[in-house]
């Protein structure tokens, strides 16, 4: 492996990063040189001096990246984005220890949106701005910033996003690494914008609404505010909300498609029909079941908190506009399967995903059929194409270690002295980069009263689950880098 | 400059600006911590400064009272304002260099207590100064009632004081729809409305013997009852609260230590940090050094040794750039050449 080639690559991501620091330092300026100014200058600094180290030593060279090589970029960008992330935290100081800003930076980076600040609002808008970066970056994928400025195009790129990307998007979709550049142009960024012009004409200041949508487009939660959306208590940026969750769990890929006119839509998708019947049934029923057990007095009512809680869920994106500790068991369970689903592959969502669902179920219905039939030959098909074997024997596997690594999360809970449902529903909401759980880390609270070392377990599950498991695992056997 | 030497240049500039950047935060931070220390230190010993000039401003008013009663000295009712100003000035003071003010809630309020109870001590024994001889005995034998008017007019006439003025502000401010309010339950109403709605000064509002529209309405009483009952509870309590206020620094030695420790830890960090990112540097840069040119120029050394004794060819796996790719390419024709001329 060409370390030293890696190490390039990932210095430029590094430096995109402190890029982003800039701007935090510029809206700090910009706020009266507030609190987080210094801290947020330091860090970008030496994030910067960080990254241009390698681009002094390795030029550039033109060939391509190797499995192996476009691997390491990926882990290392993003365990390295997850280190750089937290020097603003640590700094700056607050409610930041080690261990928080550890939480904190790897939740901005997956897009998990969990935090452990009891006091949001008592950030600096340079800070706030910064934890929004993160978790904007990481929608976005560390990797695909690396895309956008690696130099050389070909098919270096292909590999690295064969990583990055879910490998079920990778398969139905064979984007050239010219077209991710454009998507994420196009949807991520377009999206972003639109969503924030569009909260602001619902009342939102322009901070909140660009904050808002960074967040809500990469699926992550992050909120300016405590009480998260609840604090605004309008329906209208509710709606516009829920449709940027809805549409930034779609594949992207899709959406671009569909946006430039092409013949592989949204339309045709299956999984996106399975993913949205999946929202609106799960929206219905978590309603009818708040309506009939009068938590809300009108349907209305119950279906605008049941919709926006399922939308917020299934997109693993953690938004909240009402306590879901006082729900009803039913509600509860619904909103805990959806939590573990989530939206589809090829989007910034975690989780399971739709698609690893959908194959799941028509694998178990063509068991059945064989039992059945003994001698007939069923192929799996998803959107028309027959699915390989090895493809569903993948997604087996990804989902029985999903389900151990969340047994092994909640085990790790109660060991640390926290309750069933805390401990369950926190690995649920950090294996899945979902954010809130249940419990002492519901919709309304934080991670802030977890022990450090759940933290840092819940961080850890956190990495497994935007780096699809064994992204990470194989991290660790050493052989492998030979 | 050339290639190599560009690189290693900028390489070791950079860790230049890094160790100076961490330098001037070590030194900035240091500098603030020990601001932090030196602060405690100068609010131990202000404190304790402040404090004996308190208890000695409380004494001297306490040995000038006794003057006044027992001795029936006129001269000393301005040494008892004298020793009362002194009291506020320091308080006044105290309360302005305080780290942690609310030790002075207490002292504030005594303070006041005392001041009122004097002053309408000293208003009244003025009023009543008897013209014969015996007089004195009579004036020390008795304290007369205060009417509300007079300890009014009194406390307006005191120059303002910091500690004192909200007190007598709100005593001055009296509404005089309640004129039938005895003058110890006002004044010790407006002492409660000036100080912080702290339980403190609620509860010593309400238990002050002020409060009590005690025997003063009434009748005359005796001055020893006046001074053990009244003045010497007030001037107990005010001696118990510069004693509180002179302990105070080293009662929250521990708290602030605990502070100390966050802020040390707090001001470390960014140091920790750069240095951090500068051992990470100088590993990028030794790995660099060694595969840009250690490695090579040791490949070609064994490479040309091995062609010199055993005539192996000349090869060098390491990558190379720069000056030592040029090297290599001139070893490589110094070779072609010694090959061309021994054919």
């Amino acid at each position: 492996m060409r370390i030293d080639l890696v190490m390039r690559y990932v210095g430029e991501v590094m430096l995109f990063i402190a890029g982003f620091m800039l701007v935090a330092v510029g809206i700090s300026y910009a706020s009266g040189m507030d609190s987080a100014f210094y801290p947020l200058l330091l860090s970008a600094l030496l994030t910067a001096l960080l990254g241009a180290f390698p681009q002094i030593f390795v030029d550039k060279r033109v060939g391509q990246l190797s499995n192996k090589e476009g691997f390491a970029v990926v882990v290392g960008s993003w365990l390295l984005a997850c280190v750089v992330g937290m020097f603003p935290y640590l700094i700056w100081g607050g409610e930041f220890n080690f261990i928080n800003a550890w939480f904190e930076s790897v939740s901005g980076f997956t897009t998990t949106g969990a935090t452990i600040l009891g006091d949001i609002e008592a950030l600096p808008r340079g800070m706030q701005f910064w934890r929004m970066s993160s978790t904007w970056i990481g929608g976005m994928g560390v990797v695909m910033f690396a895309l956008v400025i690696l130099p050389s195009m070909g098919r270096s790129k292909m590999t690295l996003s064969n990583v990055e990307m879910s490998s079920l998007a990778k398969e139905n979709f064979r984007y050239r690494t010219q077209i991710i550049v454009q998507i994420l142009l196009v949807v991520y960024v377009g999206l972003t914008l639109l969503s924030t012009v569009l909260l602001k004409l619902a009342g939102m200041n322009w901070f909140d609404a660009l904050c808002h949508s960074m967040s809500a487009a990469a699926t992550s939660g992050f909120s300016t505010k405590n009480t998260s959306i609840a604090y605004f208590n309008s329906p209208l940026i509710e709606t516009i909300l829920i449709g940027t969750m809805a549409i930034a769990g779609i594949h992207f890929g899709l959406i671009y498609a569909t946006v430039t006119g092409k013949r592989n839509n949204l339309f045709r998708s299956e999984v996106t029909r399975h993913y949205l019947g999946l929202l609106l049934g799960l929206s219905l029923l978590v309603a009818a079941s708040l309506f009939a057990a009068e938590i809300y007095p009108t349907p209305t009512s119950a279906f605008r908190h049941a919709i926006f809680q399922v939308t917020s869920l299934i997109t693993t994106t953690g938004f909240a506009t009402a306590d879901t500790n006082g729900w009803t068991s039913f509600a509860v369970i619904l909103l805990v399967f959806a939590s573990i689903v989530c939206a589809c592959a090829g989007s910034t969502a975690g989780g399971v995903k739709v698609n690893r669902l959908v194959l799941a179920v028509k694998m178990m219905l063509a068991r059945m059929k064989q039992q059945r039939h003994p001698n007939a030959v069923i192929r799996i098909k998803l959107d028309g194409v027959i699915q390989e074997s090895d493809m569903l024997y993948s997604v087996l596997v990804f989902i029985v270690a999903y389900m151990m690594l969340l047994l092994a999360g909640a085990v790790f809970g109660t060991l640390c002295g926290l309750d069933a449902t805390t401990a369950f529903t926190g690995a649920i909401a950090c294996l899945g980069n979902v954010g809130p759980g249940f419990g002492e880390v519901g919709s309304m609270d934080n991670f802030a009263a977890m022990p450090a070392f759940m933290k840092g377990i819940d961080a850890l599950l956190m990495l497994f689950g935007r780096l699809e498991i064994f992204g990470l695992v194989q991290l660790i056997f050493m052989k492998w880098w030979r | 400059m050339t290639g190599m030497r560009k690189r290693v240049t900028i390489a070791f500039l950079s860790i230049v600006c890094l160790l100076f950047v961490s330098g001037m935060l070590s030194f900035v931070e240091l500098g603030r911590l020990g601001r932090g220390a030196g602060d405690i230190l100068q609010a131990s010993r202000r404190n304790i400064e402040l404090a004996k000039e308190m208890l000695d401003a409380a004494h001297e008013l306490n040995v000038a009272l006794i003057r006044r009663t027992v001795f029936g000295e006129e001269r000393a009712d301005s040494l008892c304002r004298a020793s009362l100003a002194r009291l506020e000035t320091v308080l006044s003071v105290a309360q302005e260099e305080a780290l942690d003010k609310s030790f002075l809630d207490s002292l504030a309020f005594a303070t006041t207590e005392l001041k009122i109870l004097v002053d309408s001590y000293l208003a009244d024994a003025e009023r009543q100064a008897l013209p014969a001889p015996g007089g004195a005995s009579v004036q020390l034998a008795t304290v007369p009632a205060q009417p509300t008017a007079a300890v009014s007019a009194q406390q307006s006439a005191v120059p303002a004081q910091p500690a004192a003025a909200p007190a007598q502000q709100a005593t001055s401010a009296l509404p005089t729809a309640a004129p039938a309010q005895p003058a110890s339950t006002a004044a010790a109403s407006a002492l409660a409305a000036s100080l912080p709605a702290t339980p403190s000064a609620d509860t010593l509002a309400a238990s002050s013997p002020l409060a009590r529209p005690t025997l003063a309405a009434e009748t005359a009483r005796p001055v020893d009852q006046w001074y053990t009952e009244e003045f010497e509870e007030v001037y107990n309590r005010l001696s118990a609260a510069v004693k509180a206020y002179m302990t105070s620094t080293q009662s929250s030695l521990a708290p602030r230590t605990e502070q100390m420790k966050k802020n040390a830890y707090r001001a470390v960090t960014p140091v920790l940090i750069s240095l951090l990112v500068m051992i990470a540097i100088v590993l990028m840069l030794y790995y660099f050094m060694s595969i840009y040119c250690v490695n090579p120029i040791l490949d070609m050394n064994r490479s040309l040794g091995n062609f010199l004794t055993f005539k192996m060819p000349f090869t060098v796996r390491s990558e190379c750039k720069d000056e030592v790719l040029e090297l290599k390419e001139k070893i490589d024709t110094l070779i072609n050449q010694q090959r061309q001329s021994k054919s």
